[in-house]
Formats: C-alpha cells, structure tokens, sequence
C-alpha cells in the first residue's frame, strides 16, 4: 500500500501517516499499510552507537535492512538481550559470570562479537588550556577525591608550562550502568591500587559516592561542555564532534598520548596479543582487555564493543542479524576510522565471521 | 414513546415485568467497566507485591530503610539516600510552594478581581499543563546553570555538580506543584461563606485582616488537604528529578551539603535502573522501592482524602454564630473605647499593614506565575528556530534533514490508543458511580480511582512492564510495544476521565432524570439519553485534559514502549518498540551535540505548543470553569 518508506516524499510520509490512523481507527478492515522492509530491534552501549547509526544508514541504503538501534548504555544492552526485547544488544563490557548464567537460563549460550574498538577521551573543562596532561594515578585520585582543585600540584607538575585556576574540579561519571565506565574503571584498577580496593572494575562505580552521574556518553560530554571545571570520560567520538579540550594520559611506556584511533589500533595490536587479564574476559571467547596496553604509540584507555546475541536464534530474524553483522565486521569497518574509531584487525574479523556462521536458526 | 398513543378509557400499560435486555447489558458494562478499575488497582498491587517479594522476604530487608549504601554487584541494598533525597526534595518544594501558592490563592481570591482574576487563573493552568519532560530540560538549561550554580558560587557552598542536586530540583519541583497548591487553595477561599467576609469588614477590619481571621483559618482544613495531594505529586515525579538532582548517591555530611549537595530520588532510582537490571535481586529491590513509593504516595492521598471527607461534612454554624455575636456585641458594649489616638494609631498601623500584605500577595501571584513565563520563553527562544517541515516528516538519522517525525507520529499513536482504552471504560464507569448509585461496588471503586490518580507515573511503567512487555506468567519476553505504552498511559488517564465525568454527571440538574424516569425511560434510556447528552461537554473538557497530561508523560515510556528511529510501517508494528516524542525530548536533552539539542528544543516547542492548545481549547469548551483545570487529577 505505502511504498518502501525510506525513499518516498515528504507528502507520501504524511499519506503513510493518515492511512496508519485511518487503519488504527478501525476503518480500515483488511488495510495494513507498511514497507517491505525488514527490521532488526536492537539496542545498548552508547559507545559505539554513532558508528552503527552510520552503518543503520548505509545497510538500509543497501539491504534494505532497518537497524534499530536505540542507545541506552551496557547495562541495558545485556538486560535487553537477556529479556528478549531486542534481537541483538551491544555492550562495551562483556557480560559477567552471573549475568551469562542469568541470560544462558533465557535463550542458552550467548556469543560476543567484536564491532567495533575505540579510545576513552578524557575531556575536561578549563578554559585556555589546551592540552592538559594527565597520569592514570592522578586521574584515579581525582575520582577518589583526593584531589579536587584544578591547580593541585600533582597535576600542575603535570603541565609545567601552563598555570591551572584554583577552581574545583567537578569528575562526572554515568548515571547508569555503562560500558564506557566498566573500560574507564578497567584502566584505573590497574593503575591504581587505591581505587582497585575502593571502586574496583564494573559497569557503574557505585562506591563513588559524592560523583555527580549523567546519563550516556552524550550526556556525560554535554554535562563537560558546559559546565566549566567539569571533568569526565567519554567515547572519542563524542569528543571530537564537540568543541571540548581533550587530555593527554601517559602511557605504560611513560609517554603522553593523545585519543585517536591510530593511537587504539596500537593499543589493540598490543594488548591482543597479551594474555587476558582475568574474568569476565576469560569467559567469553572474543573478549579482550585493551586498557593501559604496553607500546610507545598506545593510548591507555582503550575499548572494544561487543555486539551480543544468542547462539541459537529464531529463523525470522537469525539470517538478518547475521548478514548485519557479517557486514558490519568487514565492510563497515571502513566507516571506522572516520568516525575515530579503530577498525578490528583483520585476524579478529575473521574469527567474528565463523562465529558468527557457526550460529544455529532453531 | 407508545404509551402516548393508548386509549385513554385503557388502563396505563403495566410497568415491564422484566428489565429490558438492552438495560441489562448496559448495567452489565457499566460495572464491568467499574470491576475493571478494581481489577487494575488490585493486580497493581499484587504485580508490585509478588516482584518484590523475594527481597520483602530477605533476613536483611528492612536495611533499604536504614543503611545508605547501595552497591548491587555486592549484594547491598541501602536506599537511604534515594528515600531521603526524595523526602528532602519534596519539603524544599513544599517549603516554597506552600506559602507562595496559599499567598496567590488568597490574592486571587480576595484581592484579584475581573480580568486580572482571569488571566491569572488562565497562566496558573497552562504552568500545570506543562510536562514534566520539558520542566527537566529546561531545570538543566536554565535553572541549574543561571539559577542554582551562580547562586552557589556566590554563598562559597560546594556543589559538585554545577549546580545541579538536591536544592535545583526541590525549586523545580516547588514550580510544579505551585500552580496545583494555588488551584484548589483557590478552590477552598471561594467556598468560604460571603458572610463570612462581609461580617469581618463590617466590623471594621482591614481586607488583610480579613484573609488573615477569617478565610485563611475558614479554609484551614482544605487548603491542608490540598498541600498532602501536591506533596503526594512531588514524591512520586520522576522526570524533572532525575534530570536534575545529580544522581550521587551519597548523604550530606556537612551543612553545605544539606543545601547544596546532590543526590537521588525513588523514582529516579528506578527510571535509571530497573529498565537495565537482570540480576533477580536487584531487580526485586527495585520493586521494593517502587512498593515504598507507592506507599508514601498513598498514605499522603489518603491523609488528604480523610481531611477533605471531615471538612465536606455539613456544619450547622447558625445555631453557634448568634451567640457568638452577642457576645462580641456584649464585649464592645461594656469595654469602654480607647482614646481616639491610640484609634487611629492602631487603624494606621493596620492599614500600613494591609497595604504591605496586599504587596506581598500580589508578589506572591506574580512569582507563582514567572515560571512560567520563564520556561514558554526559553523554550520558545530555543525551539522555534528549530521547528520547520523538516521537523515533522524526517528522521533523526536522515541524511537530507533530521526531524522527530516518527516519534510525532509515535506520540499520537500512542495518545490515541491510550484514549480508546481508558476513555469508554471511564465513561461508563463514571457512569455506574453517578447514575447506578445503589450497587455495592460503587462505594468502593470512586475510592480506588482516586487513589489510583495518585499513583506515581513510574510505578504504573512498571506494572504495564510486568504486565505486557515481559508478563511474569510468561517465560518469554512479549517486548516493547505501542500496546504497553498505550496500556500504561491508559491507566494513568482512567481516574481523570472517571472523576471529570462523574463531576460533569453529577451537575446535570435532577429535574431532568425525574422527568425522565417519569417519562417511563429505563436507567439506560435516561442515562445515554439525557444524563450523558447534558454532561457531555464537560466530560469532553476532561478528556480533553487527560489527553494533555499523558502526551507529554515520559517515565512509564521508559519501561514500555522504549523508542525506535524508523517510522512505523504499519499497525504489526504497534507490538514493537514505539517512539514518542516525550522520550526523544528526554534522550537528546542532555547531548553536547547542538544539533541533537536543536531537535530536542524544537520537540519540547512543539510538544508544550499542542499541550497549550489542547489547555485552551479545554478552556474555550469549558467556558465558565475558574480554575478546576489543574486539578484535573
């Protein structure tokens, strides 16, 4: 009745429109207006949802395919998929022991995906200073709280060249449970045995008791933007298409590096290679821990998304959330850099593509 | 009608010896309407009762009361800070609120009159139609950034958030519940008796005197009863909170803090968590506090409702006031009058005094109402740029334009379902309540719907989430779906569209069913024929309320209908993930991206400009009515 929607005019939207209320108004008898296209509902992590927006665009240009990706944080994405509300969830954490027992009790043996890898920018708020420079140790203890006025003198022997205000620092951190925390916090646990005591590694840092929470990375890099002496951590991308300063951070090898996607791409040819740090990594079998990763080049804080999804799968919706992701592991890596992320190294695209053949339609 | 054409000499027909079929099946549909609402409140409670039960039944459980630390992953579930941020943010609110709005109700009542009256009461309406979405976004924009930081910075109080926290969102809190404080505090000063007033000037008292001896203590009682339903308001909102207050979830520990600290509130809690919780003891804990709140809630709505039955008791005052009177008269008779200086210095005094109160109600009024004027013109700065063809037929991943256009449709979807649902069963309930009065449910169901009007807006989200997007008999999820954000909308609409009806049935003047009934029309005839006909724009200005109050209803959309980027293709995709524009408002709100913030503003524009309209046309239908809009709970 309506023509595929994607391409059609303004004025036949609005038709669309009409006709779909003409129909919910009961006049409609046999009508059922819609498209032909097919939809995948999926949702989670925040982290690399600018890059599956760009991939949604592209595969629906090309496949006819909608990818409905709603952001919503880690947390939700695993909640989602173990729910069974969405076909597919992305996650930059992989799931814990608890939460693949809980999901493996719903829809069986969950598989993780790796789509896309990319840096935690620490983006800051002090006006005239550009570049600052910052330590892991010295991050963690402004979480903590130990330090709180920007011209400290851990952080002014930092950056010797520049005068920091003595105003207050205000750390931001996600209000919900998030994969972007779970790297941020990943990375601070093993730079600081202070905060591996107090806070420890997960998707929300629930012992921070006095840090303000915001919700998403958007909403952390919004919160950053404007407020000045604000600091919070963020998914590159939603640094560099604001106009926020970002931080330098030394690096395992003791050099100041900032956030790119070269500077992940090193960052992940080192630490793939390296044995896994502990559990939940070692529980999933394409999950890697890729913060504070050896190597003059690497950023420290670097992360990988996972795209999650049952090793069986219902025969309507199993072939396209495979041909998605089939696609979106080789050819949408090319989208990556772009967009500041790191694109997976060829090795790991093919690992992903048998798993991803070895999953069963039920 | 037959009998009309029967031969006088015959016998009147005899009265039917059954009752007709047609009346049997309406009075069947009318209590079943009114089952339904019983039905509803008691599988609410039971859904919330058997979530939270395995934490209830916890050796540990009462620590969500006592202990602050709240840390899932380890097994802690201390939600003191959430219990005392929601507590603490209603008192600032109520703290504000009370005064100003009892100040402006006074003022409106007593001293406003005419156009000012009018106009006054109009802005109060259209400050309670606003959604509590666009409150939250416009609290972070403006409020916590112009308003609560600077104000801060210049007292040396340590904020932390860039003055967001407890005290932003008591303000704003304190903005939403004025203009209801202000309605039925209004209310409540034109029921007091004119004589009332004429005997206390007639004496010789000032106007401020007046208000202050005569209406304000006549009025005591109801103006109480309306503080609890806006304190019960205050704890249960979700939106506007959570946008605002910080999310930190510690205690004060120092004084600063108590001002100026951050925290968390139940409903935000929620909001932010439950949608992402898989974990079963979590999850019950969360419920739990759902529980919590809506116990709060409840024990407030019921503390007014028992205030309000005390005080709408008839009190015979005749019989008291004469000799009352005599006495006063007695008195003034046998105390001799002061010297004619200290007269006419107690006079001046008192009507320097006058003059001062009338300033201060007359700021009262206009403080109330800034707000408002505050948000329409922030809003309107920042949206209207945004707001073009674009808007309403893209979407917000088009590479041509973005636009909100599905989620547009999403909300009118949604509004509309919602209606289908919740407007022919609150007819015919309203119509069981005031046309079937006799049958036994009766009682007890007007009890239930108003107390379901109080329910907060997250606990209905989470019951329609147990109950259609993954049912707790089902071991598979169903998913997000257009059907659960309609049910659960519904269900926040019911108890306005049963109370504006009963009401607008209730004034059809008597005369008229009796003709009726003597006409030999059944209860039905009468009831769809003439009771309904008579009441019907008033019941139309209720719908028409409700409709305003759920289009902008964000929090149980959270948990139910979630939000999608495409359009929908069609009606299969009503049982799929439905957008609306509320939730798009929430999401892009707080985005760095301008672009994203562009669209939120234009949605907020839109969205405040048809609430407006749907307000003022209500107004336009409603004709006479003061200011019983904003009551419409």
């Amino acid at each position: 009745m309506i023509p595929r929607l994607a391409k059609i005019s303004a004025l036949t939207h609005v038709c669309g429109v009409m006709g779909l209320m003409v129909s919910l108004s009961g006049c409609g008898g046999g009508m059922t207006p819609g498209s032909t296209a097919e939809r995948l509902t999926a949702g989670g992590a925040t982290f690399p949802d600018p890059i599956i927006q760009h991939w949604a665009r592209d595969y629906d240009e090309q496949h006819r395919v909608q990818i409905d990706y709603i952001k919503s944080g880690s947390g939700k994405g695993i909640g989602d998929l173990t729910a069974g509300t969405v076909d597919f969830g992305c996650t930059d954490a992989p799931m814990t022991r608890e939460e693949r027992e809980l999901a493996e009790t719903h829809g069986g043996p969950v598989l993780h995906i790796p789509i896309t890898m990319g840096s935690v920018a620490i983006i800051y708020h002090v006006s005239n200073v550009p570049n600052l420079r910052l330590s892991g140790p010295v991050l963690a203890d402004i979480y903590l709280g130990k330090i709180t006025r920007w011209n400290d003198p851990a952080i002014q022997s930092l950056n010797e060249t520049v005068t920091l205000p003595n105003k207050e620092i205000i750390p931001v951190q996600r209000a919900e449970s998030s994969g972007t925390t779970s790297i941020f916090s990943d990375y601070l646990t093993k730079v600081s045995p202070e905060f591996q005591e107090k806070i420890g590694a997960s998707k929300k840092m629930d012992a921070l008791k006095d840090v303000t929470g915001q919700k998403g990375n958007d909403g952390i890099a919004g919160f950053v933007e404007n407020n000045a002496g604000a600091i919070g951590y963020v998914e590159l991308a939603y640094a560099v298409s604001n106009t926020i300063p970002l931080a330098q951070l030394r690096n395992k090898a003791g050099v100041f590096v900032s956030p790119s996607a070269r500077a992940a791409s090193a960052a992940a040819q080192a630490a793939l290679t390296e044995p896994k740090p502990g559990e939940p990594f070692t529980l999933h079998d394409l999950t890697y821990s890729l913060t504070n990763a050896g190597g003059a080049e690497s950023y420290p804080i670097v992360g990988m998304s996972y795209a999650i999804l049952y090793e069986k799968m219902p025969p309507e919706v199993g072939p396209i959330a495979i041909g998605f992701l089939k696609w979106a592991v080789t050819e949408g890596q090319a989208a990556a850099e772009p967009l500041h992320y790191a694109p997976l190294p060829e090795e790991l695209q093919k690992k992903c593509l048998e798993k991803l053949d070895a999953i069963l339609l039920k | 009608m037959s009998t009309t054409a029967t031969p006088l000499d015959l016998p009147p027909a005899r009265p039917p010896a059954r009752t007709p079929l047609g009346d049997v099946i309406f009075s069947g549909l009318c209590q079943a309407a009114g089952g339904c609402v019983l039905a509803i409140a008691a599988s609410l409670l039971f859904v919330l009762v058997y979530q939270a039960w395995p934490f209830l039944t916890r050796p540990d459980s009462l620590t969500i009361l006592t202990s602050d630390d709240w840390n899932p992953a380890r097994g802690k579930f201390g939600a003191l800070v959430y219990i005392y941020g929601t507590i603490v943010t209603s008192l600032i609110a109520m703290a504000i609120a009370v005064p100003l709005g009892v100040g402006a109700a006074a003022y409106l009542s007593e001293i406003a009159y005419g156009r000012i009256r009018r106009v006054s009461a109009f802005l109060l309406e259209l400050l309670a139609a606003i959604p509590s979405v666009v409150y939250g976004f416009w609290a972070i924009e403006f409020l916590a950034r112009r308003g609560t930081r600077p104000l801060f910075e210049f007292f040396g109080l340590e904020n932390h958030a860039a003055g967001q926290g407890i005290f932003a969102a008591g303000l704003v809190l304190a903005v939403m519940i004025l203009p209801y404080i202000t309605a039925v505090s209004y209310d409540v000063c034109q029921a007091v008796p004119r004589s009332q007033r004429e005997g206390a000037l007639a004496i010789g008292a000032t106007r401020w005197q007046t208000i202050w001896g005569v209406v304000l203590p006549y009025a005591r009682p109801g103006i109480i009863s309306a503080c609890f339903l806006a304190l019960g308001r205050a704890i249960g909102e979700t939106m506007a909170v959570t946008m605002v207050i910080g999310n930190a979830s510690s205690l004060p520990d120092t004084l600063g803090d108590l001002i100026a600290g951050t925290g968390d509130s139940i409903p935000s809690a929620i909001a932010k968590q439950l949608p992402e919780t898989t974990a079963a003891d979590k999850r019950a804990a969360l419920i739990t506090l759902g529980l919590i709140l809506l116990l709060m809630t409840l024990i407030t709505n019921l503390v007014a409702r028992r205030i309000i039955a005390f005080v709408s008791r008839p009190r015979v005052r005749a019989g008291q006031d004469a000799p009352q009177a005599h006495t006063l008269e007695h008195e003034i008779v046998n105390v001799p009058p002061p010297p004619p200086a200290v007269m006419t210095r107690t006079r001046n005094r008192a009507l320097l005094w006058n003059r001062f109160m009338t300033v201060v109600l007359t700021s009262c009024q206009i403080i109330t109402v800034t707000p408002l004027f505050l948000i329409l013109g922030y809003i309107t700065m920042k949206g209207i740029g945004g707001v073009d063809l674009n808007l309403f037929i893209h979407l917000p991943n088009d590479r041509v334009a973005r636009g909100l256009g599905h989620a547009m449709l999403g909300s009118v979807i949604l509004v509309t379902l919602a209606s289908l649902f919740a407007v022919p069963i609150g007819i015919l309930a309203a119509i069981l309540l005031s046309e079937y009065r006799t049958y036994r449910f009766v009682g007890p169901i007007r009890f239930v719907a108003e107390l379901l009007g109080g329910v907060p807006s997250i606990v209905m989200g989470v019951f329609a989430y147990a109950v259609l997007v993954y049912p707790l008999w089902s071991d598979k999820a169903w998913g997000f779906s257009a059907w659960a954000g309609a049910f659960s909308l519904g269900v926040m609409m019911l108890p306005v569209v049963i109370r504006a009806s009963e009401e607008a049935m209730q004034l059809v003047p008597r005369g008229l069913r009796e003709a009726s009934f003597a006409l030999g029309a059944t209860r039905r005839q009468t009831a769809l024929g003439v009771v309904l006909p008579a009441a019907l724009p008033a019941v139309i200005t209720g719908v028409l309320l409700a409709v305003g109050r759920i289009a902008g209803e964000t929090a149980p959309l959270l948990l139910t209908a979630q939000g999608s980027n495409f359009w929908m293709r069609g009606t299969r995709d009503l049982s799929g993930p439905t957008p609306s524009l509320p939730y798009y408002i929430y999401n892009y709100s707080t985005n760095p991206n301008q672009d994203d913030i562009r669209l939120a503003w234009a949605g907020a524009f839109v969205l405040i400009v048809v609430v407006l309209m749907l307000n003022v046309g209500t107004r336009l239908i409603a004709g006479t009515r003061q200011i019983a809009a904003s009551r419409a709970d």
